[in-house]
């Protein structure tokens, strides 16, 4: 079936008319996924696309269903806007990289009262292929399969769908959960939905330096996937110290380190890819 | 960002946490009959306001009598140090560690504390693990205080902490605070606590609302990483001669892995990030280029970048200045086959694999 979202899901887009909002919303939909409204103060009446625009989340809802909100609102205002939506009982994806931690703190704390899915902030979003797309990933690079995959990057993993589909190797789910260094839906929360799921046979782990993520993930594997797991960890030549990129992507003392990460995974029997091509020959060995 | 000792003590002591008597230096000219004269103590503590750890191994802490500062500071202002700050010798009796962070994993605020401070906090969670107090959290309520309390020996530690806690909490949270640490918190001979050392490191993503700071965010990068935040640019210094541009933080730090899979070595870090337009990637190469380099590599992979534009970038760039070394343009996605028309009419050739690309570049710097 997928993981989180199908042909069925409704979506509304906060900050649609917006350079990146209008620009992503014509995609997405182009793409086919099902997008009932879109948000942005004061601009209640307008249209994007043929897509209606409201000031409030509360007034879309009185005219439309939906069960996930795709945030392109700027960091400054991210966290209103994301309460909003979670007062609203919606799931949301947050594209914007450079959201404060302490305001993804209080996202996360709400969300975790109200039980709903946060995927990112600094996100590429997700995409269920040939189905629905919530994000910026560009859809022609995905093909329907049975690969899930789950990435704290965006064109690295653009790159690694790409050796995929070219191999013939399609994909059931894809999530791009983020760089920063708090973020929502992580790589257990995926994997229990993707061990779960009938059209998922192998998944695909894309891990960086920085936390402890990878390492929490491989501890869950051992005792919960059943599944072939490959992984990819970016960032084995990165000093110490020095934030690379990605807000989350840092050495901090000893921890963080692509060996540890590595290592953890290894333990819990996932194949570890030493270049993105290695991914695909894991994948069929 | 992180802020210097001094800087952070300020904001300790504005919030009513108690820190040692002190003054800070920039110069020997600084020192006057008035200021060190507030410090009562026998000896004084000299301490370097660099942010470089390990001050005390490296000689940029150091303990001297009273009468010895401004030769000890003069010392210390010829290693390169720009401000020194002087400070009053605390009579110890306990050290204690006490920091509030975030944790990744549980998403929320961490409480740190343990009566064993002034060590690496790091090498005492993994060796005696027993002696660090972990505590995650939203708000610093009674239920959290209990559970740190109850761990604690010491019970004049056990009195003075927790109203320290809670200040230390507000300041995290005025401040946008990362980390901020007392380590060691001094529980001093006549039972007060006083934050001996503070340090503190501010979230770069808030700096947007705190002007105060902003000006402070060029310290410890070097020039090079100095122009390209003012460009907008996400750039790290490394020790190779591969000069890299890329798009995406996880891209980038994986063309970085594969270079040195090949035998190369990456010269910098650079994401030009998404969507990056023909001025972006001008002032790219215009940095990369700035240091001695032997080749360059460029690994773009367009999703809302737009191939075109990259491409037109690096053609603008290489028509006003002479390349003189080789590139290899790895370029794949949205307008690839515009981009590809931009750069052939310039003859300069792409390639379509990464691997392939990263091979080709290792192989042209050998040659040469």
């Amino acid at each position: 079936m997928s993981i989180l979202i199908n042909k069925q899901t409704k979506v509304i887009v906060q900050g649609i008319t917006g350079n990146q909002g209008s620009f992503h919303t014509n995609l997405m939909k182009a793409y086919g996924t099902q997008i009932v409204a879109g948000v942005t103060p004061g601009k209640q009446g307008q249209l994007v696309e043929d897509i209606p625009v409201y000031n409030t989340i509360e007034e879309a809802l009185k005219e439309h269903e939906a069960d996930y909100s795709i945030i392109f609102v700027p960091a400054k205002f991210t966290k209103a806007a994301a309460i909003e939506a979670l007062n609203n009982n919606l799931n949301i994806v947050i594209i914007t990289e450079g959201v404060p931690i302490h305001d993804t703190i209080e996202i996360m704390k709400l969300a975790k009262e109200k039980d709903l899915i946060v995927i990112g902030p600094n996100c590429p979003g997700m995409i269920t292929p040939e189905e629905s797309k919530l994000g910026i990933m560009p859809g022609h690079i995905f093909k329907k399969g049975e690969v899930g995959m789950i990435s704290r990057s965006g064109t690295l993993t653009y790159e690694i769908i790409n050796e995929l589909t070219r191999n013939n190797i399609g994909q059931s789910s894809v999530i791009g959960i983020g760089g920063d260094q708090i973020i929502g839906f992580n790589f257990i929360d995926a994997l229990k939905h993707l061990e779960n799921d009938d059209d998922t046979k192998k998944i695909v782990m894309i891990g960086e330096i920085g936390g402890n993520l990878e390492e929490k993930a491989a501890e869950f594997i051992k005792d919960n996937v059943t599944k072939p797991v490959v992984a990819y960890i970016a960032g084995k030549t990165a000093p110490k110290g020095k934030t690379m990129g990605h807000a989350g992507a840092i050495i901090s003392g000893k921890s963080g380190t692509a060996e540890s990460k590595t290592a953890a995974l290894e333990k819990a029997n996932v194949k570890v890819a030493n270049l993105p091509s290695e991914i695909v020959k894991l994948l069929n060995q | 960002m992180k802020l210097k000792e001094y800087q952070g003590k300020e904001l300790f002591k504005n919030k009513g946490i108690s820190i040692p008597e002190n003054f800070l230096v920039r110069d020997s000219k600084d020192f006057n009959q008035d200021n060190l004269s507030h410090i009562k103590t026998d000896e004084v503590i000299v301490k370097a306001q660099v942010l470089s750890g390990k001050r005390k191994k490296s000689g940029l802490i150091v303990c001297v009598l009273k009468k010895d500062t401004k030769e000890t500071a003069k010392f210390i202002f010829n290693k390169g140090v720009d401000e020194i700050l002087i400070e009053e010798e605390l009579d110890i009796q306990k050290e204690v560690y006490l920091s509030i962070t975030i944790d990744r994993f549980s998403k929320s605020y961490c409480l740190l504390f343990s009566e064993e401070g002034g060590i690496d906090i790091e090498e005492l969670s993994e060796k005696q693990p027993e002696k660090v107090i972990k505590i995650p959290f939203y708000e610093i309520d009674e239920e959290l205080l209990s559970k740190l309390n109850e761990k604690i020996n010491n019970q004049f530690v056990r009195e003075q902490v927790n109203d320290i806690i809670k200040k230390l909490f507000s300041l995290m949270k005025e401040i946008d605070g990362e980390l901020v640490e007392i380590n060691p918190l001094i529980l001093t001979k006549d039972n007060k606590l006083i934050a001996a050392d503070a340090k503190v490191i501010i979230d770069d993503n808030s700096l947007f609302r705190h002007e105060e700071y902003i000006s402070m965010k060029q310290q410890n990068l070097t020039d090079t990483e100095k122009k390209a935040s003012e460009h907008g640019l996400n750039y790290v210094d490394l020790d190779g001669d591969i000069g890299i541009i890329g798009n995406g933080a996880g891209l980038v730090m994986s063309t970085l892995d594969v270079i040195n899979h090949f035998g190369g070595s990456a010269a910098n870090f650079l994401d030009v990030g998404g969507g990056a337009s023909v001025e972006k990637m001008e002032k790219s190469l215009e940095l990369i280029l700035s240091k001695n380099i032997k080749g360059i590599f460029i690994n773009i992979f367009g999703g809302i970048t737009r191939c075109d534009e990259i491409a037109q970038g690096i053609v603008n760039h290489v028509k006003n200045n002479q390349i003189k070394v080789p590139i290899v343009i790895r370029m794949i996605g949205t307008n690839e086959d515009k981009a590809k028309e931009i750069l052939e009419q310039n003859n300069i050739s792409f390639i379509d694999s990464m691997e392939e690309g990263v091979k080709k570049i290792v192989e042209q710097i050998t040659k040469t």
